[in-house]
Order: C-alpha cells, then structure tokens, then sequence
C-alpha cells in the first residue's frame, strides 16, 4: 500500500482509502475534519449536535467515497456532505423551523454602521444562537452562497419564506453586533 | 458569490467560511470503529444485488460447505450417521469441488496437530479429497474447507461431498478483474470463531466480507464469531483490486456440530412458580464439566463446574433482567480424548 507523504495529493488519499487503507482514512479524517466540524457547529448549534453530526458525515463520506469521480474539488464534496448531513438533522429535529412566514418583510435599509472585528469564536457563538430556521437560511445563503430557490428546494420551503427568515436572522445578528460594542 | 452583498453576510462570510475547527477528540476513534462494517455495508448493498443476479442467470447454484467437527463426530459420535450432515441441501448443482485441497492445506494449518480419526471417518476419507480435508484430518476443534471457482468446477464430477464453492465475478469493470476467488475457513469451536481468508487474493487488496448473520468486516483474513451453532450462514466477499476493479464471492456456510445428549432450553422463567425457575441443562455423562452464562454484553453472570448446580437467574443476588443471555459449555465426555465447547443464547423471561 502507498506510504503516506506529507505532500500526498488529495486524489491519492481518496484512492488509498479506497482500499482500505487505514492510515489513509485516519489522514483523510485528519485534514477534512476541522473544516466539517466548523460547519457542523455552525449549522447545529450545539457541541453535542455537532460532533454527532461530524461522525455521521464521515461515517456518509466514507460509505460514498466510491462515488466521489475525482472531478472536482474533494474539499467542496466533503463539505457539501456535512451541510446535507446537518440539513437533514435539521429537517428531523424539528417538523417546521420555518414556520413564521407571516410576518412583515421589513428592509433594515442601508447600513453603514461599523460593526467590531470579533474572533471566529465570537461570531459562531452568535450563530449558534439564531434560532434554527434563520440560523440555517442564514448559513446556507450568506457563508454558502446558495440562493433563494435552492434554499427553498433543499429545504422544502417557499421561497418567500427563506428570504423572511434570512432577513431576520441579518437583523438579530445586527442588534447581536451591536451590542458586542 | 451571486448573492447580494450585505455586511452582516459578509462579516459572518469571511469570517466563518473556511474556518477550521479542532473536532473534539473520540469522532474519530468512533467513525474508525464503524467504518469497516459501513464501508462494506454501502458498498455491499449497491452490488448485491447484481451478484445475485448474475448468479441467476449464470444457472449456477450455491454451494454448500458443512463444516464438522470431527472430534465430536469421531470419538463422541463415532457413527457413519453423519454422512447426512456432510451433504450439501441444494442438489443439482453444476459447479465446484474443491481441487486444490492439499496445498491449500498445508497453506493454512500450519498450526493443527495430528488427526484423530475414527473408522467412520476413515472410511469416509477415502470417499474424496475434500472429505479428507474437512472432517479427517483435523484436531479436535478445527474444520477447514477450501474452494475453487467455478470454471475448475464445471469440469469437477458430481459427488456428494462437502463442498465450499464461490462464485466469482467482475461487476464493475470486466478487464482485468475475472480472476478466480479461493477462500478458506478455519473454525475454532470452542468459541464458534472462524477465519476467513483468501490465499489468492492480491496483497493490499480491499476485502469486504458479510458473515451471513449482519455482521460485516473487511481484511484478508477476516475473523468472525458466529452467535449460534448449527446455523447455516451466507458469506458475501468482494475484493478490491483497485478502485474500479472487484471480484466479489457468495457461499453458504455451515456452522454444525453435535452435541449428543446435549440440551439446553430455548427460555426459562425464573418467576417464582416452580416451572421452569432453574436453567436445566441435560448432558450426556461428563467427566469435565464449565458452564458460564453472560449477559449480551458478555458479562459474566453465572460460573459453575458444577453440572448439578443450575442458573437460577440471579445476577449476583438480583434478578437479572429479561433478555437474552448466552450460555456457553465446556464438556468432556469420558470417551473423549478432549473437552468440547457448545454455546446457546437462551431467553430469560419473567
């Protein structure tokens, strides 16, 4: 079986795991964990949550890694795993996170302000604290780029509802940014 | 990013995105443990099914192996009776016989001792190689079986002999992988143990294996602990030759010993009523004699040398909860040379 280098290529590791190479799995595990762990917690809320979240992912990594076509970032793949694996946490936790749809769409308007630099752990620990639905549009449309139709897709939402919830979790996380002044 | 921009996103964006976050420490250690039985667990499930199929359209059956113990069959038994277990159930078959016993022999037990063999079994030994190699010529608590594909097989005379025979095949790409598949067992029974292996199978190579009774492993060779005796069990293999490349094998296999004299309850209800509130185990005459019972996590809640002292259900001093425990036999008969081993789960109810 291949040793395993430092400067192993990415599609090397996958196709040492493959076979079953243990060590590769383990290397695998190591370089790919944090970033999965990271979008765990920010999808999750918990540490708990997250570190299930984290094993079930890889556990799912590992079971399609035959699946993966080398085309294509793995890194991309790997966290697009452990989005789906905490939407569908989501999704099981709770029947309706997006159930206030009714409320006004209010535009927060330009905002100029000046909000303070905080640390990666600050600013997670003010995600954890959205309440599921806004924390989850939130983390799909801002940090990954999804849009309104997808959300709703993957979500099985409207789309009017992902928008209402993102606009407010922009503005919970507003008064929240605010107040760490 | 299409999306609009907006500072809030952008703060949690840039700040958040591809952060990496230590993962607390055990994730790993319980993915790891898991990983064996979930890998070929996936991949088992998306080929399965065609090796069914093709085993259908192939016509060929499935071969059976029976797997004897023959200290029991030949100093505790002592009878040709046996011969019924030693034939395979599903008849008509077009395939195997395993031609490669001897080396495959030689190859594997290393370890085993010399043979005990009675008449019976001698005379059995003249009937075919592969009897020879699967109930005489093994020490008390062994059985070996082999096997050849299928093509060896076809040429192969029908005969009623144990026989052990995998199916081989490339599924997911035809070029270089139709090679043939040998697998080999070796069973303690004292503690219903067996490895698998495959002697041709390349170095490295990826093997995933399905006992037959849920569980699931990968490694060449592969141990196993079969929960019952006397059970018949399909084992699934593939091997992994490189990422595209598989062969995959499907047996049936037969953990069968006897235990003449030998009986141990299905249930018992310690409650109190005067039925059945004791595990009454009937025996043969013993000269040697251990029963332990555990609970399903293999703890210990009953050891006795005793054959006169019975469980009463107690786990030390408390009722034990309803369940399933098991219970494991170490008897020796007087004519026997060595002590055998017999294991039951049996249900307690209340």
């Amino acid at each position: 079986m291949a040793s395993l280098n430092a400067d192993i290529t990415e599609s090397e590791l996958v196709k040492a795991c493959l076979n079953g190479n243990t060590k590769a799995q383990q290397a695998l595990y190591q370089k790919y964990a944090p970033v999965m762990y990271a979008i765990c917690l920010r999808y999750c809320g918990s540490p708990d949550n997250a570190k299930d979240m984290l094993q079930e992912s890889f556990i799912k990594l590992f079971e399609s890694l035959n699946n993966f076509r080398f085309q294509g970032s793995f890194e991309g793949w790997s966290k697009r795993i452990a989005v789906n694996t905490c939407l569908d946490f989501i999704k099981k936790l709770k029947k309706e996170p997006f159930a206030d749809e009714l409320d006004q769409h209010v535009d927060i308007g330009a905002d100029d302000a000046v909000y303070p630099q905080l640390a990666m752990k600050d600013l997670m620990a003010l995600l954890q604290s959205l309440p599921v639905g806004y924390r989850t549009v939130f983390n799909l449309y801002a940090i990954e780029g999804y849009n309104h139709g997808q959300i709703a897709e993957l979500m099985g939402i409207s789309e009017n509802t992902s928008k209402t919830q993102l606009f407010k979790a922009r503005k919970m996380l507003q008064i929240k940014l605010t107040n760490q002044r | 990013m299409a999306n609009e921009q907006n500072p809030i996103d952008e703060i949690f964006r840039s700040g958040l995105k591809d952060s990496g976050i230590t993962p607390p420490a055990g994730v790993w250690e319980s993915v790891s443990a898991g990983l064996s039985s979930t890998v070929s667990k996936g991949v088992f499930s998306a080929i399965f099914k065609s090796v069914w199929t093709w085993v259908a359209v192939a016509g060929l059956g499935i071969t059976t192996v029976v797997l004897i113990t023959p200290a029991e069959n030949a100093v505790i038994n002592g009878q040709p009776a046996e011969t019924a277990d030693v034939q395979p159930p599903i008849k008509n078959q077009t395939a195997e016989i395993a031609t490669q016993v001897p080396s495959e022999k030689s190859a594997i037990k290393p370890e085993l001792q010399s043979p005990k063999v009675s008449k019976s079994d001698n005379k059995r030994e003249n009937e075919s190689a592969v009897t020879r190699v699967i109930s005489g010529s093994q020490p008390e608590s062994h059985g070996v079986a082999t096997k050849e594909d299928n093509h060896a097989a076809e040429k192969s005379t029908e005969k009623a002999a144990p026989r052990l025979a995998i199916e081989n095949n490339s599924l997911v790409n035809t070029s270089p992988c139709g090679r043939s598949l040998k697998v080999s067992a070796v069973g303690n029974t004292l503690d219903n143990s067996w490895t698998f292996s495959l002697p041709n199978a390349p170095a490295g190579a990826y093997c995933a294996w399905s006992f037959g009774d849920g569980e699931t492993g990968s490694g060449n060779p592969a141990n196993h602990v079969y929960p019952d005796q006397n059970a018949e069990y399909t084992v699934k293999v593939m091997v992994f030759r490189s990422a595209n490349c598989m062969d995959s094998g499907v047996y049936k296999f037969m953990v069968r010993q006897r235990h003449p004299g030998l009986s141990v309850p299905d249930v018992f209800t310690p409650n109190g009523d005067g039925i059945n509130d004791e595990l009454v185990i009937t025996l043969p005459e013993v000269t040697q004699f251990n029963q332990i019972v555990t609970d399903r996590y293999g703890k210990q809640v009953f050891v006795s040398n005793d054959p006169m002292k019975r469980w009463n259900g107690k786990c030390a001093s408390i009722d034990c909860a309803p369940g399933t425990y098991k219970v494991f036999i170490t008897y020796k008969s007087p004519t026997a040379k060595t002590a055998v081993a017999f294991s039951k789960s049996i249900l307690l109810n209340r």
